[in-house]
């Protein structure tokens, strides 16, 4: 076991005498499979792990960790892609998967409280005799885990017409640094003084812990149509998803891929997708079955006159399942074409997107990578994967040069570095491209008063003006030097 | 008139801080009943006005904070968008009320519930700290997760944390159909009512239970509207009508608050299920039973219902309810932003986020 604490034994003490033995690892063996989460090329053995099987043991764990001033990093169900529970080798890995109640299903209310142990999945399976569901369904949802929706605030592909984890979740129960337990919100659609649940969406275990969760549950829509199109050129895709967006219709799902992806996930799959189109649109309707018979119509018509080459409606659960079959395997599937990928996250503004790929297409030459994009186009997310081999000297940090090249352009444009991965550890570097030294410094800020001990994942997040300054390339934003106020060396 | 004052405002902000002296940040003034007297110099954001950027198929809007709500709508109109929370307009008159200031005061209107606050429209913003310091937080788009949320942060902030500069908001197509539809039932009948259309998929966008009459409105697809409306056994409400009724609710100008001055006006937050009070002849219900406006003088009754329910409470003018543990790191995050306690707000009430002077009287 790594003891890097002096006063290690002592602590291991107090740690045992609040935590059942079944909830204290410190065998390298147990330790292994918290190394790394989703981001499974950066790893490091913690010191110990904790899996407290009450919130009374979270507080312990937290006021044991705060006299000792080592670091605590929350963890979900470890799906996480940025590297945000990356443990730190002096540091303990609270794992919350022991906290996997849920504890009430309301009907009335249309709420569920449930511990953050919880997976995402499993609150709709639980919804689902009362004709209701969770809407957030990052692509992770069988595995991924309520408390890390909540950390990370997690998207998925019904966004733009149902929100994100921060417009879904009514309340939390949250352990601070300090030791005290706050219960925020609740099944009420309005909280007093400052917006503290806003903060700890997408806060990475920075600033809480969270112990429990109230969602918002919605009924499941009476009808459904998902409608697979192909174009010959990229920038009819993406007209067409402008027309629909204009014709004042939400889809519930929008997905773009191109000839790439596609033809990774077709022989993946199976779907049926046009081998030949230059981009594909997955787009789901939902509503009463008039409004999806009516929309249906009028997105067709909308999709002919962009251009269309290809176009099927699928009506029945199991051609839907079919066509959405080939985008949700799209990642595993072009992991089948590379021995590597790296998986980018950026946001941008959707008029944007032909400008974007086109530079991305300039990026892949100048760096010799292929790209497969993966586009949710109802909302502006793109993630591009970028191929690799990590064997092949070199190329690994080539990918990542280049990824990070991509999000310098996301932010160009007037996007962000990440839609809904989080920042994590792998994009600290791209988050000096999008913030200067006063607005990290104000997040620093916020971090101090919520966590004046500095013991919640630390690190994470938000890159020091240290670290900044020292990168290599320099990046001029809104016309302002980033950080004129450091050495440059 | 569009003018940017951000110079003009940061430099205001930047001597306040350096002769020691505190402001009050204020728009239109629309919502000043809603808070206690501030005894503060006012930082006049009313004209630092105008949309900066609005892109109909992007579904957002950018504009600075001193744009008045009412020119907002204007504009998103004409593209067929609407604010899908429906912010209160609560001035003398229907053009008071800015987008700063309704953000600030993080108000919703009857679509709450279905549409989202307004707060969870906020994408970003532009502040003005209380270092003087102008930074961007957020940005355009839906989906983003760089940093914390401060954008959302400052909705419902009442000023305390800086003066937002700018804000960029998500709209939303209007319905190609809305209808309303009245019925004669009490308050009980009517929160029963609710319940069972909250477990439909239908939609829904206004509920308000006032002086024995249930409104219900549905936005939609034509088909979806009249289907969802066909089981009820109402009378469907002219628009004009209907619009006019909601107008008042939303901007609490219905007879409900303007009639009874007499007694205090209570706004109370409870599960949408829970038991209504034993006083329906000074209610008034929104949100499916999630709002429940009361006129009652007697604030221990209505503390102890609101505390009874699970929900919580707060009386025109008076500081919000903020329990301790909450308050402390409100108090810590304010000074994060604002460490010199330039920006006196609603929450300086001492018992609240401290600092700064307010008077009740």
């Amino acid at each position: 076991m790594n003891m890097p604490h002096e006063n290690a034994e002592d602590v291991l003490r107090q740690l045992r005498a609040v935590l059942p033995d079944t909830s204290l690892i410190t065998d390298a063996a147990g330790l292994k499979p918290y190394e790394t989460d989703g981001l499974t090329a950066i790893r490091e053995l913690p010191w110990l792990v904790v899996l407290p099987t009450t919130e009374q043991q979270v507080v312990e764990v937290v006021n044991i960790c705060r006299q000792n001033q080592i670091p605590i990093i929350a963890r979900g169900a470890g799906t996480g892609l940025s590297g945000g529970a990356r443990p730190h080798k002096h540091g303990v890995v609270l794992g919350l998967s022991k906290l996997n109640q849920i504890l009430h299903v309301d009907k009335d209310n249309g709420i569920a409280r449930v511990q953050p142990g919880v997976r995402n999945l499993a609150i709709t399976d639980a919804a689902k005799e009362f004709g209701l569901y969770y809407a957030p369904d990052p692509s992770s949802q069988i595995a991924c885990s309520i408390g890390g929706n909540v950390a990370e605030n997690a998207g998925g592909v019904h966004c733009l017409k149902y929100g994100l984890t921060v417009h879904n979740v009514l309340g939390v129960r949250v352990v601070t640094s300090d030791g005290e337990v706050l219960e925020i919100g609740g099944a009420l659609y309005d909280r007093p003084g400052l917006d503290l649940l806003a903060l700890l969406c997408g806060s990475e275990g920075m600033l809480g812990i969270v112990t429990e969760v109230t969602v918002a549950l919605l009924p499941q829509p009476q009808q459904k149509s998902v409608i697979l199109v192909g174009f010959d050129e990229v920038t009819q895709a993406g007209a067409a998803v402008a027309n629909i967006i204009a014709a004042g219709i939400i889809p519930a799902g929008m997905e773009m891929m191109d000839k790439r992806a596609v033809e990774a996930a077709e022989q993946f799959a199976h779907a049926g997708y046009p081998l030949d189109a230059a981009a594909i649109l997955i787009i789901e309707l939902d509503g009463s079955d008039t409004e999806v018979q009516a929309l249906t119509t009028q997105v067709s018509d909308l999709l002919r006159r962009a251009g269309a080459s290809h176009i099927e409606c699928a009506e029945d659960a199991q051609t839907q399942a079919r066509l959405w079959k080939g985008r949700k395997s799209a990642f595993p599937a072009v992991g089948r074409l590379s021995p590597d990928y790296l998986c980018m996250d950026g946001t941008i503004p959707r008029a944007r997107l032909a400008e974007v790929l086109t530079r991305i297409e300039e990026l892949s030459s100048e760096f010799n990578l292929a790209v497969a994009n993966v586009f949710h186009a109802a909302d502006g997310n793109l993630h591009p994967l970028i191929l690799f081999d990590a064997n092949v000297a070199g190329q690994t940090e080539q990918a990542m040069s280049m990824g990070a090249r991509i999000l310098e352009v996301c932010v160009e444009m007037g996007g962000t570095v990440t839609g809904e991965h989080g920042v994590g550890v792998e994009k600290l570097d791209t988050m000096c491209v999008q913030f200067n030294a006063a607005e990290l410094e104000q997040f620093f800020a916020i971090k101090r008063a919520m966590d004046p001990a500095d013991i919640l994942n630390p690190g994470k997040g938000i890159p020091t003006l240290t670290r900044c300054g020292e990168l290599g390339g320099m990046h001029v934003h809104g016309g302002r030097l980033p950080f004129p106020e450091l050495e440059r060396f | 008139m569009v003018t940017d004052q951000t110079a003009e405002l940061a430099e205001a902000v930047a001597s306040a801080v350096a002769e020691n002296r505190s402001l009050s940040i204020v728009g239109h003034g629309s919502k000043k009943n809603w808070q206690p007297r501030l005894r503060a110099e006012p930082l006049d954001l009313s004209s630092h006005s105008g949309v900066i950027d609005y892109q109909p198929t992007e579904l957002v809007l950018t504009a600075r904070s001193g744009t008045p709500l009412s020119e907002l709508n204007q504009v998103l109109a004409e593209q067929g968008q609407q604010l899908a929370s429906e912010p209160p307009l609560l001035g003398e008159t229907p053009s008071q009320g800015t987008l700063g200031g309704a953000v600030a005061c993080g108000f919703s209107g009857p679509a709450r519930p279905w549409g989202g606050s307004l707060r969870d429209a906020v994408l970003g913003v532009e502040l003005l700290n209380g270092k003087g310091e102008v930074l961007r937080f957020g940005g355009q788009v839906m989906k983003n997760v760089a940093g914390y949320d401060v954008s959302r942060l400052q909705a419902g902030a009442w000023g305390s944390l800086g003066a937002m500069l700018n804000v960029s908001v998500r709209v939303q197509p209007i319905a190609a159909a809305t209808q309303t539809m009245k019925l004669t039932m009490d308050a009980e009948q009517a929160n029963a009512l609710a319940r069972s259309m909250a477990q439909k998929h239908l939609p829904m966008t206004a509920t308000c239970w006032v002086d024995g009459s249930y409104y219900l409105r549905l936005s939609g697809h034509a088909g979806t509207v009249a289907q969802g409306l066909e089981p009820l056994s109402g009378e469907l409400v002219d628009a004009d009508l209907a619009a006019a009724f909601w107008q008042k609710v939303r901007d609490q100008q219905h007879e409900f608050f303007t009639s009874t001055q007499s007694k205090r006006l209570w706004r109370v937050i409870a599960p949408p299920a829970a038991p209504l009070p034993n006083c329906t002849e000074d209610l008034l219900l929104e949100w499916q039973g999630g709002l429940r406006w009361l006129r009652h003088d007697d604030a221990d009754f209505v503390q102890d219902y609101a505390r009874q329910v699970g929900g919580w409470c707060w009386a025109m003018g008076e500081a919000q309810p903020i329990d301790a543990a909450q308050s402390l790191l409100m108090r810590r995050l304010k000074s994060a932003f604002d460490p010199a306690d330039v920006f006196v707000s609603a929450f300086s009430d001492p018992k609240l986020l401290g600092g700064g002077s307010t008077s009740a009287d």
